[in-house]
C-alpha cells in the first residue's frame, strides 16, 4: 500500500493537474453546451474518464520526450523525469497505456469522439511535442489547436456530429492558448534560450509576443461570444460573457498600447479567468 | 499595500456578487435600466476581479479612479430609467457630460480646485440619486422594504468616496492606508446590499 502511494506521490506533478483539469472540464463544459436533456450521467463519467486518461497520458509523453530539455531549464528541473526520480520507461508505459485506455474509452463513446481525441493526442505528442518543439516558435499552433480537441470532442459526442458551435468553441481554447504558453515563454525566456526552444520572443521580440497575445486574446473572445449566441445561452449568461469578453478586450488593448510586465501579467491571468468564466457559462448558460 | 487572504476572499465574493447580478438580478427590468445596471454592476466585476489580480497596489492604475465615477452614475442612471423613466433623457446627457468632465479632471497632471468641486459635483448628485429614489420609493410603497438596501449601498459607496477624497485631495485628512485597510470590506458590503435590495426589493 505504501508503495502504491509512493508512486501516486511521485507520479502526480508529470499530470500536470491544474491543466488537465482545467483541459478536462473544458471537454465537460462542450458536452453540456448541447442542453439538456443529453445529460447524461453515465456518458458524462465516460467522456470525463476518457479525457482525463488521454490528457494525462499525453501530458506524461511529453514529459517523456521532453526530459533532456526540462533537465536545462530552471522552471522544470526538479520534474520526475527530468531529476530522474522516475525511470523513464517506466514513464513510456504509463503514458502509452493511460493514452491508450482514453482513447479507447471515447471510441466506445462515440466513434467520431474517439477520433477527435486520437487527434488532439496526437496533434500534442506527435506534431506538436516531438517534430516541431524544437523547431519552430510556430509550434504553439499545434498545442493549440489539440488543446481545442476536448471541447470539441465533448460537443460532438453531445450532438452526435460536427457543428458551428462546435468549431467555434474550439478555436475560443485554441486562440486562448498561447495567452497561456506565450506569457510563460516571456517570463521564462532565458530558460528557453538555455534549453534551445524557439520561442515568439527569441525569434520577433518582445513587443510583437505582446501584440499576439493581444491579439489572440481578442479572437479568443470573440470565438467564445459567438458560440455562446450560437447555443442559445441566455440574455443573463450572455450579458456576463459580454462584460467578460469587454474585460479582456480591455487587458489585451492596454497590453498592445501599452506594454508593461505588469500589465502582461495581468492580461494572462484574467485570460486564465475568462476562460474558466467561460466554461461555467457555456456549463449553466445552455440548461 | 500588500493584500491579505481576507482582502483577496472579499474581492472574490464581490466578483461572484456582481456576476450574479449581471446574470440574473435584473432580468425582470426594461432594456433602459437593464444596459445600466449591466454596465454599473459589470464594471463592479471587473474592477473586483482587478483587484483579485493586482491586489491593492492597483490603486496606482487608472482603473479605480475610472471605475469609481462610472459605476455610480450608471447606477443612478439606471434607478432613474427604472423609476422615473420621464427624466430618464435628462439623467442619461447629466451621466455623460459628468463623465466625460470627471474623466477630464483625472487625466490632468495638476490638481486645482474647480476639479475638486467637479469631481465632487457629479460624485454628489450620483450619490444622491442612488440613496433618495429607492428611500423614496420605498416610503411611497411602490417596493418592499428590502429594497432600502440599495440606498444603503448607494451611501456605502458615497462614503467611500468622501474617505478617498479625503486621502487624495489636499489638505489630506485621512492616510491612503488606513482607507486601504477598508476598502475589500466596504466594496463587498456596498454590493451585498445591492444584490440583497434588488432581489427581495
Amino acid at each position: 500500500m505504501n508503495r502504491i502511494t509512493h508512486h501516486i506521490k511521485e507520479y502526480a506533478p508529470l499530470l500536470k493537474g491544474l491543466q488537465t483539469s482545467l483541459l478536462v472540464f473544458t471537454g465537460l463544459a462542450g458536452y453540456m453546451s448541447a442542453r439538456c436533456p443529453v445529460l447524461n450521467l453515465p456518458t458524462l463519467a465516460g467522456l470525463f474518464f476518457s479525457l482525463a486518461a488521454s490528457i494525462s497520458g499525453s501530458t506524461i509523453l511529453n514529459m517523456w520526450w521532453d526530459r533532456d530539455i526540462d533537465a536545462l531549464m530552471q522552471r522544470t528541473c526538479n520534474r520526475p523525469l527530468a531529476s530522474g526520480k522516475i525511470p523513464p520507461r517506466q514513464a513510456l508505459v504509463v503514458g502509452l497505456l493511460l493514452s491508450f485506455l482514453g482513447v479507447a474509452g471515447a471510441f466506445l463513446l462515440n466513434p467520431l469522439t474517439g477520433l477527435i481525441i486520437f487527434s488532439g493526442l496526437f496533434f500534442d505528442v506527435v506534431i506538436y511535442t516531438i517534430l516541431l518543439k524544437r523547431r519552430s516558435c510556430w509550434s504553439i499552433l499545434w498545442g493549440g489547436i489539440s488543446g481545442g480537441m476536448p471541447i470539441l470532442a465533448g460537443r460532438v459526442l453531445a450532438v452526435g456530429a460536427l457543428d458551428l458551435v462546435g468549431v467555434l468553441l474550439s478555436l475560443g481554447i485554441l486562440f486562448w492558448i498561447p495567452t497561456h504558453i506565450l506569457s510563460f515563454s516571456i517570463r521564462n525566456a532565458s530558460d528557453y534560450q538555455r534549453a534551445g526552444v524557439p520561442t515568439f520572443v527569441s525569434a520577433y521580440g518582445i513587443h510583437a509576443t505582446r501584440l499576439t497575445i493581444a491579439i489572440a486574446s481578442i479572437l479568443a473572445s470573440i470565438a467564445m461570444v459567438g458560440a455562446a449566441i450560437g447555443i442559445g445561452i441566455s440574455w443573463g449568461y450572455l450579458r456576463l460573457l459580454g462584460v467578460l469578453s469587454i474585460g479582456l478586450l480591455i487587458y489585451s488593448v492596454a497590453e498592445s498600447v501599452k506594454p508593461t510586465e505588469r500589465g502582461a501579467f495581468g492580461l494572462y491571468k484574467f485570460a486564465s479567468l475568462y476562460m474558466l468564466s467561460s466554461m461555467f457559462v457555456m456549463f449553466f448558460g445552455g440548461v | 499595500m500588500q493584500s491579505t487572504k481576507l482582502d483577496r476572499i472579499l474581492f472574490l465574493g464581490t466578483s461572484l456578487l456582481a456576476a450574479y447580478q449581471v446574470t440574473t438580478g435584473i432580468d425582470k427590468l426594461s432594456p433602459g435600466p437593464i444596459l445600466a445596471f449591466t454596465i454599473a454592476f459589470g464594471m463592479l466585476l471587473l474592477t473586483s476581479l482587478f483587484f483579485l489580480i493586482f491586489g491593492l497596489d492597483g490603486f496606482s492604475s487608472p482603473i479605480p479612479g475610472v471605475s469609481s465615477t462610472v459605476i455610480p452614475l450608471s447606477m443612478g442612471l439606471g434607478l432613474v430609467l427604472q423609476h422615473l423613466p420621464k427624466y430618464g433623457i435628462h439623467y442619461l446627457v447629466y451621466t455623460v457630460i459628468g463623465l466625460i468632465l470627471v474623466l477630464l479632471t483625472r487625466s490632468t497632471r495638476y490638481q486645482l480646485p474647480v476639479h475638486t468641486i467637479t469631481v465632487a459635483v457629479v460624485h454628489g448628485i450620483a450619490g444622491f440619486t442612488i440613496c433618495i429614489i429607492p428611500s423614496a420609493i420605498v416610503i411611497l410603497g411602490r417596493m418592499q422594504l428590502w429594497y432600502i438596501f440599495v440606498a444603503i449601498g448607494g451611501a456605502l459607496i458615497g462614503l467611500g468616496g468622501i474617505f478617498f477624497s479625503m486621502s487624495r485631495f489636499e489638505p489630506k485628512k485621512l492616510p491612503l492606508n488606513v482607507n486601504l485597510h477598508f476598502f475589500p470590506a466596504l466594496l463587498f458590503l456596498m454590493t451585498l446590499c445591492y444584490v440583497l435590495g434588488f432581489h427581495f426589493g
